[in-house]
């Protein structure tokens, strides 16, 4: 199963983190995490697979689903790869938009516009693959850890707003491999807590 | 072989890609030419989410994004391949794709830019090239090694692009002496037959552009 030493420069509340961390323990593959500080300017998560580097986190998960083909993340249909990669790139885009100051609430209309576009995405099916834990479900749930820091500041619930995507969210908890490595969303709103008040943000 | 239709407008670089892609593989098509100011209930229909151009239509079902449809088109014609055959190679190509797509949206922005703008705007379409000379690119022939592969079009259609938008906005940032590699990259890749028989004529693209960039500011 492991094909060669696989590092990953990691950080907890990083959710591009997360992401590599879950596609490694879908695939079963063993790896040391080095932990980085995240005020120390290096950009994570970094794998190194052989020593070699590679960066961002969407593109670390392709090469995950790559190199160790089982049990796919990927669909085996073009047509459903495409799908996958439009929502992946999707969810970035909004990241990027409205993510960036992540100790700043976003608008609550605008974040629960996105849910409501994804929700949309996922249809009738359990995950946005189908039937099966997937691509798109790897690259979504670790920001999902940062949906309580969210609601707090915002004063309403993802469970209300959104019932279909938090039922999803649900369902990609139960898995062995999100349990165990998405960090608890209390311990990440204490710490945007500290990040607001770090930054004289109210 | 199902039906292949590009939904397009003229004169895009993103469109540009996926035709360069589409010729690349031999695979034929149909242009449905969209109007931008009046989107088409098709176009609606098979990009909800961000109706934007291009979309790929193959028998009956939409790819969008320009970078999708391309890895779409890769994966469905394996003739003539446009990315490396192994995993790390591609993640480096992906990486480079990315780029092309997050910090290429300064050539673009500078196109847009007010003359309060624009140093800005210039400084940071700078720095892009200048990684991408650097790191991107080095002394290869193309970014995809010997032959012509995705990364190739991606930074074609914005070097192609900016070659027309220095002019219009009046700023001089792609020098030869300060990129001799993608000097000689955009004149190998221009020098491609399917390439070069799929450019949009320059003095074209000119006067598009500058009638665009005279409405945009106008509306400022």
């Amino acid at each position: 199963m492991s094909k060669g030493e696989v590092v990953l420069l990691d950080c907890w509340a990083s959710p591009f983190c997360l992401r590599a961390k879950i596609a490694l323990a879908e695939k079963g593959v063993e790896y040391e995490a080095r932990a980085e500080n995240l005020f120390g300017g290096k950009k994570v998560p970094v794998l190194l697979h052989d020593g070699k580097p590679l960066c961002e986190s969407t593109i670390i998960v392709n090469y995950i689903d790559e190199t160790w083909p089982s049990p796919p993340l990927l669909p085996s249909c073009a047509f459903e790869r495409a799908k996958a990669r439009f929502w992946s790139d999707f969810i970035d885009k909004k990241y990027a938009t409205y993510g960036k100051a992540r100790a700043r609430s976003p608008a609550k209309n605008e974040f629960i516009e996105i849910l409501k576009q994804l929700e949309g995405a996922l249809g009738e099916k359990d995950f946005f693959g189908g039937d099966s834990f997937g691509f798109v479900d790897v690259i979504a749930i670790p920001l999902t850890c940062w949906f309580y820091a969210v609601e707090e500041f915002g004063g309403f619930k993802v469970e209300n707003e959104c019932p279909k995507f938090s039922a999803w969210m649900n369902k990609c908890m139960q898995r062995e491999t999100v349990a165990r490595i998405l960090p608890d969303p209390e311990k990440v709103y204490e710490f945007v807590i500290m990040l607001r008040n770090m930054f004289g943000i109210e | 072989m199902a039906e292949v239709k590009l939904h397009g407008a003229l004169l895009s670089p993103f469109v540009y890609r996926v035709i360069w892609a589409l010729k690349l593989k031999g695979v034929p098509y149909e242009f449905v030419l969209e109007d931008l100011s009046n989107k088409s209930a098709l176009l609606l229909k098979h990009n909800p989410v961000h109706k934007k151009i291009p979309v790929l239509v193959h028998g009956g079902k939409p790819v969008c994004e320009s970078m999708v449809i391309l890895e779409y088109i890769e994966e469905t014609w394996p003739l003539n391949p446009l990315m490396p055959n192994n995993p790390y190679d591609r993640a480096l190509a992906r990486f480079w794709i990315k780029f092309a797509e997050d910090k290429g949206v300064a050539v673009w922005k500078m196109f847009r830019s007010t003359r309060e703008e624009l140093q800005n705007t210039m400084k940071e379409a700078l720095e892009m090239l200048q990684t991408v000379e650097e790191h991107g690119l080095g002394e290869k022939k193309f970014f995809n090694g010997d032959n012509i592969g995705l990364v190739d079009l991606a930074f074609g259609s914005i070097v192609y692009w900016l070659q027309v938008i220095e002019d219009i906005v009046g700023a001089k940032l792609f020098e030869s002496h300060k990129f001799p590699h993608l000097h000689a990259w955009i004149e190998t890749f221009k020098q491609v037959p399917v390439i070069e028989e799929n450019l949009p004529n320059q003095d074209e693209l000119l006067v598009a552009l500058k009638l665009r960039r005279e409405q945009l500011m106008a509306s400022a």
